[in-house]
């Protein structure tokens, strides 16, 4: 081999190299974010069934103990929920997340309304089938797993959870 | 194939022309080892940038935030440690860099003319990479960067006429806060590096313009690609590992006791880890104005530091900026000298005053480094380098240099120049491990008698320089043992209010200190008080089975409550020393084991009726010893009561010794269900805030005006402190009174 052609080879592979040490290590640390936790859940108290009245949705503020990066913030607000009583003993809790493109659900006249994009629901959650117009929602709003405490409180309490936009099935978003 | 696209992408972007023109450099003389360093320097910037623009994917600058993201960057993102490791070093590495290119270009008498303009470039560079150096200690916003920072920007405070308006635009305000970190950052990554860029692409044109400077009656001629690319690789590698050793093995960072990798976990983990096992860059405590700190600016800037103390009051303008900026001057007029016929004597002189400032640097570093020595031996040896080592080294350097430049080529110029390179060598080495050895105390014996000759200072009389140097290693010691505590608490999460609140916050050190404060002159605790006299119990392990069962037996001792007037358990201990039987004395101390066991965890509510687990029937064991009628001698309950059943005489028993159980001992000592109105000890309450002035007005009513303000953070402290539980007090919800006090029967 001559010894200009050994030196580039040489040159070439050590470059190499040294961009082999970097680049690995570098790599690894830019997706380092797939090494975080996903967020905690799990049942958490939000009401009392004699704070709801019937046929009136609520919106309930849901806290938790959230890891941003390195700071830890032991109550904060992670997300909201409707509580919708619908009769004495019935409640059930919906994301205010629209399933249409994530916005923020309101209340309307007789069920909700998201102001994005014009989403319409019925008060127990389901989608309306538009009879003039059209509804951009994919599918009702999200339910949310709910239990009731035993009396006198009938606690409520709530699992708050993410779904993915735009499908006509909710599929959690982890 | 490749050869193809080459041919293809060639043809549309003609990049193979670009490429020669970069490549195909003519080397007169061929290539040497001497002409890498540019290259190197240039290796480093590039390194810098790209570990830089990694750096800033994860940094935020911020008083509440900086500390977090390079704390996160060290230790909990993978390889963090490691690109972070790579910056820190690099940086030093480009100081280092510039000192021997500078010191090669005047070799060289690079600097004459028609290379003016390249040597003023190269010094415009070295401004801002030393400002890069400068902004960027201070972007981790730890005690070290924040506290040497000051210093700087003190200087250009000082400055006349202009000066606090200076200070004032750099600093962003009056004080250090979040407009420091966004101008320093912004100078450091917006302003700095592309400026850089710019002078660099003109200092390698103009470079190519001229060529290398070779010497006169240099023979044959090569190209740089591939020979001389080849050495500069070869350096770069070089450097490269040696900045890799650094960062691995270097250990500048503090060890994380909980969740560092460990010989079990996989190879992966251990490297991607290393961080918490304290491999790369250190990370001092986070930065907090209320603490004290021994500010010491980085290695380099040392000289500056220096050459401060010898200019005091109105003269300190000579050492901050008339020095400084006199020899930037020099520095710029050097190839002046070089025109026509003066050039012998431009080269002679840019020789002369490069070595003799950087010698002057090199001395400076070490005088520096000596004030903060304690040994008086070290401190000799290194005043002794100051003053001997480092002018012999540079008398040495600048006779081999003559020689060589008088001598003509042949064998015995270059018998000379490996003489000369050897000394020089053997010199450098030599100094070099001395101030190792000086700096971490491991001067060989033989050295150290011959320095004690030198050396009047007495062991048992320590000098004034000595005193100071030993106050300062204690500052430092301190300052590093709130940087390991910081990165242990910091891995569980650091406050919103940022990461100064983890040690202001943390029960082992502002609990430690708070104690002492408010609870020291009354109670003692082993190894944190214990200066006599005390008027209350030993709290060390308060609420633990040890504490409770020497007090059962024997709660007059000046440990519980001798130093009191509460004498119920004093009684109660005596009629047990009465026992003089052994026989009656075995069942009484296994009903004592029952009752401490159960008291000791903290122990609320009742016990299951039917009993399965060990736990479960422990708790009831010792429920049922508290409520024994047939202990003849006191029974628990006739004077305590327990989750509302039994006498308030003492104090409730329920959660003894629990956070809940102090917390209302301290703010409300006299209540029925602590110690009562026989208690000496007054109420510790937050003196203003959200309905403090309800809470002191209930408490003057049943506890008269015997207050103390203390906070519900740093109550909760205390706290925590006594309890051991090292975790750092967040504060959710605020506790601030106490229940209302319930007649029990």
């Amino acid at each position: 081999m001559q010894r200009r052609t050994f030196l580039e080879w040489t040159i070439h592979g050590l470059g190499a190299l040294l961009a082999a040490v970097l680049g690995i290590p570098a790599i690894a640390y830019l997706i380092d974010a797939r090494n975080r936790p996903s967020r905690q859940t799990g049942m958490r108290t939000v009401a009392k069934l004699s704070d709801l009245e019937i046929g009136v949705p609520k919106e309930i503020v849901i806290r938790e103990t959230r890891q941003d990066a390195w700071n830890l913030h032991p109550d904060d607000v992670v997300g909201r929920v409707w509580l919708v009583r619908e009769n004495a003993d019935t409640v059930k809790a919906f994301s205010t997340t629209c399933p249409h493109l994530g916005c923020s659900i309101d209340r309307s006249e007789n069920g909700f309304l998201c102001p994005c994009h014009g989403g319409r629901f019925n008060l127990d959650g389901k989608r309306v089938v538009p009879t003039e117009g059209n509804n951009p929602a994919p599918r009702s709003m999200d339910e949310l797993p709910l239990e009731k405490g035993p009396a006198p409180d009938y606690e409520i309490r709530v699992e708050y959870k993410r779904f993915k936009t735009s499908l006509d099935q909710p599929v959690e978003d982890i | 194939m490749f050869s193809i696209l080459c041919a293809w992408l060639d043809q549309r972007t003609g990049y193979k022309k670009i490429l020669d023109a970069l490549l195909l450099e003519h080397i007169p003389g061929g290539a040497k080892w001497r002409y890498v360093w540019g290259s190197c320097l240039a290796f480093v910037f590039m390194l810098q940038l790209v570990t830089g623009l990694l750096l800033m994917t994860a940094y935020s600058p911020g008083d509440s935030t900086a500390w977090g993201s390079v704390y996160f960057i060290q230790y909990e993102m993978e390889f963090g440690w490691l690109i972070r490791g790579l910056h820190h070093f690099g940086s030093q590495a480009m100081v280092v860099l510039l000192g021997l290119h500078m010191l090669q270009v005047v070799i060289a008498g690079a600097h004459l003319p028609p290379r003016e303009i390249n040597w003023w470039l190269g010094l415009a560079l070295m401004g801002a990479i030393l400002g890069l150096s400068l902004t960027g200690y201070l972007l981790p916003w730890d005690q070290k960067g924040f506290w040497a920072t000051q210093v700087a920007t003190s200087i250009a405070g000082n400055l006349p006429g202009i000066g606090s308006f200076v200070k004032r635009v750099l600093v962003g305000g009056p004080e250090y806060g979040n407009h420091t970190l966004t101008r320093f950052y912004a100078l450091h990554v917006g302003v700095l590096p592309p400026l850089i860029i710019v002078l660099l692409v003109m200092h390698i044109a103009i470079f190519r313009r001229h060529g290398v400077t070779a010497p006169k009656d240099a023979e044959g001629e090569v190209m740089f690609w591939p020979d001389q690319a080849f050495k500069d690789l070869l350096a770069c590698l070089a450097i490269f590992g040696v900045l890799l050793g650094l960062v691995v093995f270097g250990g500048q960072g503090n060890a994380q006791e909980h969740g560092a990798p460990t010989a079990e976990s996989s190879l992966y983990d251990q490297a991607a880890y290393a961080g918490k096992t304290g491999c790369g860059a250190n990370l001092d405590a986070p930065a907090d104005p209320q603490e004290q700190y021994p500010a010491r600016p980085e290695w380099y800037f040392l000289f500056l530091f220096q050459l401060l103390k010898y200019f005091q009051g109105d003269q300190i303008l000579i050492g901050t900026v008339i020095i400084p900026n006199g020899v930037g001057v020099i520095l710029f007029l050097l190839p002046l000298f070089g025109y026509g016929k003066m050039r012998p004597l431009g080269h002679l002189l840019g020789v002369l005053v490069v070595v003799a400032v950087l010698t002057g640097a090199a001395s400076l570093t070490c005088l520096a480094i000596a004030d903060d020595t304690p040994d008086p031996l070290a401190r000799k040896l290194l005043e002794q380098l100051a003053f001997v080592a480092l002018p012999a080294l540079a008398g040495v350097l600048i006779f081999q240099l003559g020689l060589l430049a008088l001598l003509p080529r042949g064998g015995f110029r270059s018998a000379v120049f490996a003489a000369g390179a050897t000394v020089l060598a053997v010199l450098g080495v030599g100094i070099g491990s001395a101030v190792y050895g000086a700096v971490t105390d491991t001067i060989p014996e033989q050295v150290r008698v011959r320095l004690a000759e030198h050396v009047t200072e007495k062991k048992d009389e320590p000098s004034e320089m000595t005193k100071k140097a030993t106050g300062f290693r204690k500052q430092v010691a301190h300052a590093e043992e709130n940087a390991h505590r910081a990165v242990q608490i910091a891995h569980a999460g650091i406050p919103e209010g940022g990461a100064a609140l983890l040690l202001r916050r943390d029960p082992m050190t502002a609990g430690k200190k708070l104690f002492v404060q408010h609870c020291g002159s009354c109670h003692s605790y082993q190894g944190v008080c214990d200066t006599e006299p005390f008027q209350a119990s030993d709290l060390t392990n308060f609420g633990s089975k040890e504490w409770i069962r020497s007090m059962l037996t024997n709660a007059g001792d000046k440990r519980f409550f001798g130093r009191t007037k509460l004498d119920g358990m004093k009684g109660w201990s005596e009629n047990y020393q009465d026992i003089k039987d052994p026989a009656q004395k075995i069942p009484y101390e296994a009903w004592m084991d029952r009752v401490t066991d159960w008291l000791a965890g903290h122990p609320t509510g009742q016990p299951k009726a039917d009993p399965k687990t060990p736990e479960e029937i422990k708790f009831k064991q010792g429920y049922d010893a508290f409520f024994d009628k047939k202990i003849s001698k006191g029974r628990c309950y006739t004077c305590h009561t327990y989750d509302g059943k039994g006498s308030d005489k003492g104090p409730d028993l329920t959660g003894y010794g629990s956070a809940e159980w102090l917390r209302l001992m301290i703010i409300a000592p006299a209540h029925p269900s602590r110690h009562g109105k026989e208690n000496a000890m007054t109420a510790f309450r937050p003196k203003d805030g959200p309905g403090a002035e309800i809470l002191l007005h209930e408490l003057a009513v049943v506890a008269g005006d015997k207050y103390s303000p203390l906070s519900d953070v740093d109550r909760e402290l205390i706290i925590r402190f006594m309890l051991h539980d090292d975790r750092v007090v967040f504060f959710g919800q605020p506790v601030s009174g106490p229940p209302p006090a319930k007649k029990q029967k």
